[in-house]
């Protein structure tokens, strides 16, 4: 179930919030454990079985880390933790990937085995594995009770669509919170953002995207080059305003109950390098490579060729993480040559305008990787944004989709910077002693979810238009 | 404002938290920092080990040990003060400024949150609440601020003048402030909360679901059957989604509402191009054509050996697949003029070899049996749109792709050539602007065409009963929902044939019956569903006996959804006519021209589905 559906909102959401909101505070937890297996059961539930038993691997090895009297038996348990969990991350994302480059060069296994992705694994395996290495390290407690974890873990919130939420940010909110009337407010205007955010823009620009660069059609090598740079326009919008608004819709929900999970996305395309856009960008994923890989490598506190290690290590499994292709691996290397480079010949030498616009050449270029994971088709686009394709300059076609889309793309890139935020907080500021100022900036904050979400259903209602033109009946 | 004040009001508490001596401790790395961007991230340190001090202070918890116990919060400041601790026993900082400022986008980031944590259930006053309520903007903000020009300065500097303007403000001000802002959010939380339950509420109208939709004449996903097998996978669940929203009972208008909306994403301009990135083969000249045609029919056994070992494995294609296949042909590549569509048809070598191969294999089979008619219907835009405008956008000249259509056929084959005909009444109605056929009008000038090949006289159509339907919006307008095309809506006119209008049907679920006519007026039907009246649609099977003819003359029409405006014109020849649409038709084809007697088999297609590859593998498939 994704957030962004009829069923999701109008069935399971509306008796959720509903039950959640009527029972009494001992019953609220039981509550949201029994919601999130039901949503995470919906995307079929003999993945359920995985997703428990990978928490119940986890429950288990933080207690042995928490209750044992050595530190190689804590040791023991951290690896025992990390094979299993990685281990079954790699047989079900990762085996089909292997065995097809094995077969490429071996010609051995004849077959290779179909295996569907679980929901969600690549979220709630590194979130059960921050959580045994912060008891490692000391920084938490191990969750004695098991269906706590498991609330952890299975929380509908993020666990599909992430972020990556570290235990610690929720081991107390998980025993005790309490939202205020305002944080409810808070939560349900987030949740409505995001909401808006994927329905209204995101899915707005993947139509466009998906009609001038088309994945696994013929129409791709055809065309123009104006419309190779106006498609992966829209896929940068589309891929940042989508994921964004996933983020936003967890962190909304969370907040709506009482949970505050950490900030996602700090407006990436607003980063002034290349380093800075990974600070803003899927914060929860750089963080935890970060506190889990670079730094136990040794950080950059060794030398040079040591450091570009490291760094070549985190970039390669950042690449990885994103999917079971050479081309993610190629997008976190891609990445890695640019971080480099800045820290070693630019270092902080270039002026701010253009740094900012570097980095946006650099992270739009990365889209493109990021999209194709077939070579063909990637050297088809690359060859064609530079003038060697078959489409020619321009044609009328994607003039058309520029024009019908001009307001789109205009409302898009406004939605990427924080000028919505910077022009609510200037309004507020104008409320000081100005009943009319303050009247109307209550209205707006009163009608900005209900008007949100209304159009959200209508949008979402839209996107299921699917006219038949030969009579069917 | 708020902000700042609260940012002064934590930095006090930092004060009083009696962190000073500490901060001094911190100078001396940031002096060992070198470039700019190290300089920077030294900076962001100020207020990061504030906020940390404020949670000591707070906790009053000094000893690491008992911070630990303290559980996950208070693990940072653990891991933060051993840090610090380091720092000032003179080690650098072990991160790389990459994560270092990591480090402080999260903690900034997080700060306020806890503070918020802590907060709550405290049963604090509104005014609290209402400067909690700007935290979200104000982390933002801050880490701008920072970011910013000024991050050589200290953060408390820049705080300075704000904290004094906070000392000003009116208190009574805040609070009245922060109470009305409490009840007009608790409106939005409310509000928003009676739309969802409403639209719940909708949903749970079991009766009020559609199963089908007129607009966008198709079956609705109905609700699936449970199995065990389905509920393990989690496809019934997924089907059940898909039911859920497509049969929604408010959906037609929401979706109406949303191509109100989708409208205001952009500018409509007067000429436009929908898809369309295809690349059209290159026609082969005519000469070499011709030479194509004779060497077709000199090595016969050769070409006929070829398509028969081609015929092993050719199968009808699963119609559901022919359907989108035609969908997408059709409605790819439209030009868009005002109030008129034109679909572009890309000319492919391969696919009108197949087509051709097809119509030749027919020909040969039923040699001695029966005539092999052929007609190609033109796109309007092969008629209506100038050379030069087909040419810019990429297309094939549609009058010279007939040509080579027509010779790949083997002389057994009878090309029935429309388009001069159609060329010539150019300014009549004879193509729909906002549909992708032809017109009962554009039918009947291929009808001439056709008895023309035959040798017969074409009925002459003043001397038939002609009906006018009315308004008619059709796929283009289906496909774009273009206002100027609902503004001038075509019309349907139709000829009634003079033998008889009588026919029998059989429909795609096997049922025959004898209640349809060959022409069905429907004037009174939807405004996007009256082309229907033209033999029913397409159908498996359809048969017209006409009484005025006794000649045991049979005709089988193998067409596409052009067949349905042509096909009525030759009621008044034959005593028998069979229409069959290809993606319906049953049985074999040679076996059904035996059986029934058949005397003239016609193949009546479209331009776009002849050359798109899914018709003619369905006519072979059934020879």
């Amino acid at each position: 179930m994704v957030f962004s559906s009829f069923v999701f909102l109008l069935v399971f959401l509306t008796l959720h919030l509903i039950i959640y909101a009527l029972v009494p505070q001992r019953a609220k937890n039981p509550v949201l454990l029994a919601s999130s297996l039901i949503f995470y059961a919906w995307g079929g539930p003999r993945f359920l079985v995985l997703l428990m038993g990978e928490t119940a691997a986890s429950w288990f090895f933080a207690l042995v880390i928490e209750h044992a009297d050595s530190q190689g038996k804590r040791r023991a348990a951290l690896v025992g933790e990390c094979v299993v969990l990685l281990g079954l991350l790699g047989v079900f994302k990762y085996a089909g990937f292997v065995l097809g480059m094995v077969q490429g060069a071996f010609g051995v296994p004849a077959e290779i085995p179909n295996i569907v992705l679980p929901i969600g694994i690549s979220f709630y395996t590194f979130q059960l594995i921050s959580y045994v290495c912060d008891v490692y390290r000391g920084e938490v407690h191990a969750q004695p009770t098991y269906w706590k974890l498991l609330l952890y873990s299975s929380l509908f919130h993020q666990c599909i669509a992430g972020p990556i939420v570290r235990y610690k940010t929720v081991a107390n909110e998980i025993e005790h919170r309490k939202p205020t009337r305002n944080e409810v407010y808070l939560g349900v205007r987030r949740f409505c953002v995001g909401l808006a955010k994927k329905t209204l823009l995101a899915n707005a620009c993947a139509a466009a995207a998906d009609k001038l660069v088309p994945i696994g059609s013929d129409a791709l090598a055809n065309q123009a080059l104006t419309g190779y740079w106006l498609g992966m326009l829209f896929y940068m919008l589309q891929i940042y305003l989508d994921f964004s608004a996933y983020s936003d819709m967890a962190i909304g929900l969370g907040r709506m109950i009482g949970f505050h999970y950490l900030e996602n996305f700090d407006h990436p395309y607003e980063a002034s390098s290349v380093q800075d856009f990974w600070r803003r960008w899927h914060i929860s994923l750089s963080s935890f490579f970060r506190d889990y890989v670079y730094i136990p490598l040794g950080g950059s506190r060794c030398s040079t060729p040591c450091y570009i290690r490291n760094m070549a290590i985190v970039w390669f499994l950042t690449g990885l993480w994103h999917g079971a292709s050479w081309n993610y691996i190629l997008w976190g290397l891609y990445f890695l040559v640019f971080l480099l480079l800045e820290r070693f010949v630019i270092r902080g030498h270039l002026p701010r305008v253009l740094g900012h616009v570097g980095a946006l050449i650099v992270v739009y270029f990365g889209w493109v990787l990021f999209r194709f994971e077939n070579f063909g088709e990637l050297a088809t686009v690359i060859k064609g944004m530079f003038g060697a394709g078959a489409g020619g300059v321009g044609s009328l076609s994607v003039l058309t989709v520029f024009t019908q889309n001009i307001f789109l793309i205009a409302l898009s890139v406004v939605a990427c910077t924080s000028l919505g935020s910077f022009l609510r907080k200037r309004l507020y500021a104008m409320t000081r002693g100005n009943d009319l100022a303050l009247n109307a900036f209550g209205v707006l904050e009163a009608v900005t979810p209900v008007v949100l979400l209304a159009l959200s259903l209508i949008a979402l209602a839209g996107a299921s238009y699917n006219p038949f033109i030969y009579f069917q009946f | 404002m708020a902000n700042s004040q609260q940012k002064s009001e934590r930095s006090s508490k930092g004060r009083r938290a009696g962190s000073r001596p500490r901060r001094s401790q911190e100078e001396p790395s940031r002096n060992i920092k070198g470039s700019g961007e190290k300089r920077r991230a030294a900076s962001q340190k100020g207020p990061r080990t504030q906020t940390t001090r404020e949670e000591e202070g707070r906790t009053k918890e000094s000893s690491r040990e008992v911070e630990r116990r303290a559980g996950g919060r208070d693990g940072k400041s653990v891991r933060e003060s051993r840090r610090r601790d380091e720092r000032a026993r003179g080690k650098r900082h072990p991160s790389s400024s990459v994560t270092s400022a990591h480090n402080d986008q999260n903690r900034d980031k997080t700060t306020p949150k806890r503070t918020q944590g802590k907060r709550i259930g405290g049963g604090e006053s509104r005014q609290k609440d209402a400067r909690r309520s700007s935290s979200s903007t104000r982390s933002k903000v801050t880490v701008a601020e920072r970011r910013g020009k000024g991050t050589n300065k200290p953060a408390r500097q820049r705080n300075k003048p704000a904290r004094q303007s906070d000392r000003n403000l009116n208190k009574v001000d805040q609070r009245n402030r922060a109470s009305k802002l409490s009840s007009y959010r608790r409106v939005g939380v409310i509000t928003t909360g009676v739309v969802l339950v409403a639209a719940s509420v909708v949903g749970l109208l079991f009766f009020a679901r559609p199963t089908t939709s007129e607009v966008e004449k198709r079956t609705l996903t109905p609700m699936p059957a449970f199995s065990w097998n389905s509920f393990w996978s989690g496809s019934y669940f997924s089907d059940l989604a898909l039911w859920y929203s497509d049969t929604y009972p408010l959906r037609e208008q929401l979706v109406s509402a949303d191509q109100a909306i989708s409208a205001l994403h952009g500018i409509k301009s007067e000429t436009q191009m929908i898809g369309g990135t295809k690349q059209a083969d290159e026609l082969p000249p005519a000469e070499s054509s011709s030479d194509a045609k004779d060497g077709a029919s000199d090595s016969e056994d050769n070409a006929s050996s070829s398509t028969k070992r081609e015929r092993e494995k050719v199968e009808v294609p699963a119609q559901e697949v022919m359907a989108e296949a035609i969908q997408n042909q059709v409605l790819d590549g439209l030009y868009v003029k005002g109030d008129s569509a034109y679909s572009i048809y890309y000319f492919s070598q391969e696919a009108v070899q197949e087509y051709a191969d097809a119509m030749n294999e027919a020909a040969k089979k039923l040699k001695g049996v029966a005539e092999v008619y052929s007609v190609i219907a033109p796109n309007s835009s092969g008629i209506l749109l100038s050379e030069k405008e087909v040419k810019d956008l990429g297309g094939t000249n549609q009058v010279d792709a007939i040509k080579y259509f027509y010779s790949l056929y083997s002389d057994d084959v009878h090309p029935v050539d429309s388009v001069p005909k159609l060329q010539e009444h150019d300014d009549e109605y004879i193509f729909y602007r906002t549909d992708h056929h032809w017109t009962s009008l554009g039918a009947y000038y291929a009808y001439q065409a056709f008895c023309e090949e035959k040798g017969v006289e074409a009925e002459d159509r003043d001397d038939m009963k002609h009906v006018n339907m009315g308004d008619f919006l059709g796929s283009y307008y289906a496909q774009l929902k273009s206002a100027e095309m609902q503004a001038n809506p075509d019309y349907v006119e139709a000829w009634i044939p003079n033998g008889t209008n009588k026919m029998r049907l059989w429909d795609q679920d096997g049922t025959v019956s004898d209640d349809y006519n060959v022409i069905t007026d429907t004037s009174k039907w939807d405004i996007t569903g009256k082309t229907m009246g033209f033999m029913m649609g397409d159908q498996p099977l359809q048969k017209v006996e006409n009484p005025k003819v006794t000649d045991g003359s049979t005709c089988l029409v193998i067409k596409d959804s052009f067949g349905d405006f042509f096909a009525p014109w030759l009621v008044d020849h034959y005593q028998t006519l069979y229409v069959g649409d290809f993606r319906y038709f049953e049985s074999n084809i040679v076996d059904f021209v035996k059986e029934n007697k058949v005397t003239d088999v016609v193949f009546c297609n479209n331009v776009t589905l002849a050359g798109g590859g899914v018709v003619g593998p369905a006519i072979l498939g059934r020879l």
